[in-house]
């Protein structure tokens, strides 16, 4: 791509005359750049902007389920489903914590918490939720012959300590 | 000429061929309109509604003072800052300053949202790019610079400057960007390797996230085990064989049109888009030539049908 002239033993171009400073500094500057990104790949290092872009690198064996989390509130009787945006994560974020955390119960809670706490901060308070519940379940894998589990956790909804009940 | 000589007079051919100005100037514009689309919704603007209790700043951040998250009002006025620094960019004018500053404001931001605990990838090629083509005579054609520079020179009643097209310095950013893909994709596969082997790709991995993020398209593919371990396969090949393309300029177009194909599958099948990685592709378009083909075809067009018309009319 980029079909600019080329250069060639014949072109204006090539000659022996002596390199001007700027094309010396940038090829101190190539050389830098392509340092680091060895660095980055030998060392493995993930310090941002630097990384190794090791995503999805873990293999999943075919006998490892994957889990599916979710955070649900109640309002006015209404259960409806949090989403990663409602508490401003990403999903990668949101999930990171919800599925991941062994604590299920103290995830959850400190998320419907601070979602209440956020709707204070606004002056919305009568949007607060009155309850909450996280789920994990494990997806049914083609092949995996078991029976998939679930689980249900109350979360506290204020600034209280949770209680982990777990209906 | 000694061995070494030759060496250095190719790497100087590589990376400093004369190439056209208008193409950098283009990348320049380019990539203002990315980081604007970047700005056009309120990904920042979250970071200020995140509870303090999930803030974990890299330690450079927090050394900038910002052991709390910043405030929606403080990111209002980043955004702003931002905004400004882009338009000047965008218009050309103090061309390289102001693309040095979108820079620093945008790596600022970015890092903002890397503060959660969780590394987000997808923008830092676009970090690099800013970087080259603000280092590069980015201002020099279609800017308001060019326009002051040339206005300048009549005042003072300077000879004009010669009209120059190419520039020794306008290839090596986009060489260098090409460097940073090839880096990024390389490392990408190279970190599935290196903690998983080439058991990577026997399907069962690849049918794991296509459960887990569960679309329609991904459930579909999912129970097809060896159509999985073949995508595999291909994701693996396709990541390892960018840095090819750094030595090998004709195998880019492959490259990149491969690149949209996984881009195209990783949206698909598993809901990840990666947009401002594969829209700096278009940075590799050479625009210059582009235009010169699409002139030189109107003109025949133009000239084939003056010749037709005193025939048609007769």
């Amino acid at each position: 791509m980029q079909g600019r002239p080329s250069t060639g033993p014949g072109s204006a171009y090539h000659g022996t005359a002596r390199t001007p400073w700027p094309q010396v500094v940038l090829s101190v500057l190539f050389v830098a750049f392509a340092t680091l990104k060895l660095a980055e790949g030998a060392l493995g290092l993930e310090a941002w902007p630097f990384t190794n872009v090791s995503m999805f690198h873990a293999r999943q064996p075919f006998d490892v389920v994957p889990i599916r989390a979710r955070l649900f509130g109640v309002r006015d009787g209404t259960t409806f489903e949090l989403a990663p945006l409602d508490l401003r994560l990403s999903e990668d974020e949101f999930l990171t914590r919800l599925r991941d955390e062994q604590d299920l119960g103290r995830a959850c809670s400190d998320f419907a918490r601070d979602y209440n706490r956020r709707l204070a901060k606004r002056g919305r308070d009568r949007e607060r939720i009155t309850a909450a519940y996280a789920t994990r379940e494990e997806i049914a894998r083609p092949g995996v012959e078991r029976r998939p589990w679930r689980t249900r956790v109350a979360c506290a909804v204020d600034d209280a300590p949770h209680s982990g009940a777990s209906p | 000429m000694t061995r070494l000589a030759a060496a250095w007079e190719r790497w100087r051919a590589f990376w400093f061929a004369p190439a056209p100005l208008a193409d950098l100037a283009v990348a320049r514009v380019l990539l203002c309109a990315i980081v604007l689309r970047l700005h056009g919704d309120v990904r920042v603007l979250g970071v200020g509604l995140v509870s303090a209790e999930h803030w974990k700043p890299l330690p450079w951040i927090e050394a900038l003072g910002f052991s709390r998250p910043p405030t929606v009002l403080e990111l209002v006025w980043w955004g702003r800052a931002t905004r400004i620094a882009l338009a000047c960019a965008a218009l050309g004018l103090a061309s390289n300053l102001s693309l040095l500053a979108v820079l620093v404001l945008q790596l600022v931001q970015e890092a903002f949202l890397n503060c959660f605990g969780k590394t987000n990838h997808a923008t830092i090629p676009l970090l690099y790019a800013l970087l080259f083509v603000a280092l590069a005579p980015c201002g020099r054609v279609l800017s308001i610079d060019a326009l002051l520079r040339r206005a300048w020179r009549r005042v003072r009643a300077l000879p004009a400057e010669p009209a120059a097209s190419c520039s020794p310095y306008a290839r090596w950013p986009f060489e260098l960007l090409f460097v940073e893909l090839a880096a990024y994709y390389f490392l990408a596969g190279f970190a599935k390797l290196r903690e998983s082997g080439i058991l990577w790709a026997d399907g069962a991995t690849l049918q794991y996230y296509l459960l887990e993020k569960a679309t329609p398209a991904g459930l579909w593919l999912a129970e097809h085990v060896r159509l999985c371990s073949a995508l595999s396969l291909m994701v693996l090949a396709f990541e390892l064989s960018w840095p090819l393309g750094v030595v090998l300029r004709r195998l880019r177009p492959v490259l990149l049109l491969a690149g949209l194909g996984f881009h195209w599958g990783t949206i698909t099948f598993l809901r990840i888009s990666f947009w401002p990685v594969w829209v700096l592709y278009v940075l590799f378009v050479p625009w210059t030539s582009l235009a010169e083909h699409l002139r030189s075809a109107a003109r025949a067009i133009l000239s084939q049908r003056a010749r037709a018309g005193p025939g048609q009319s007769a």
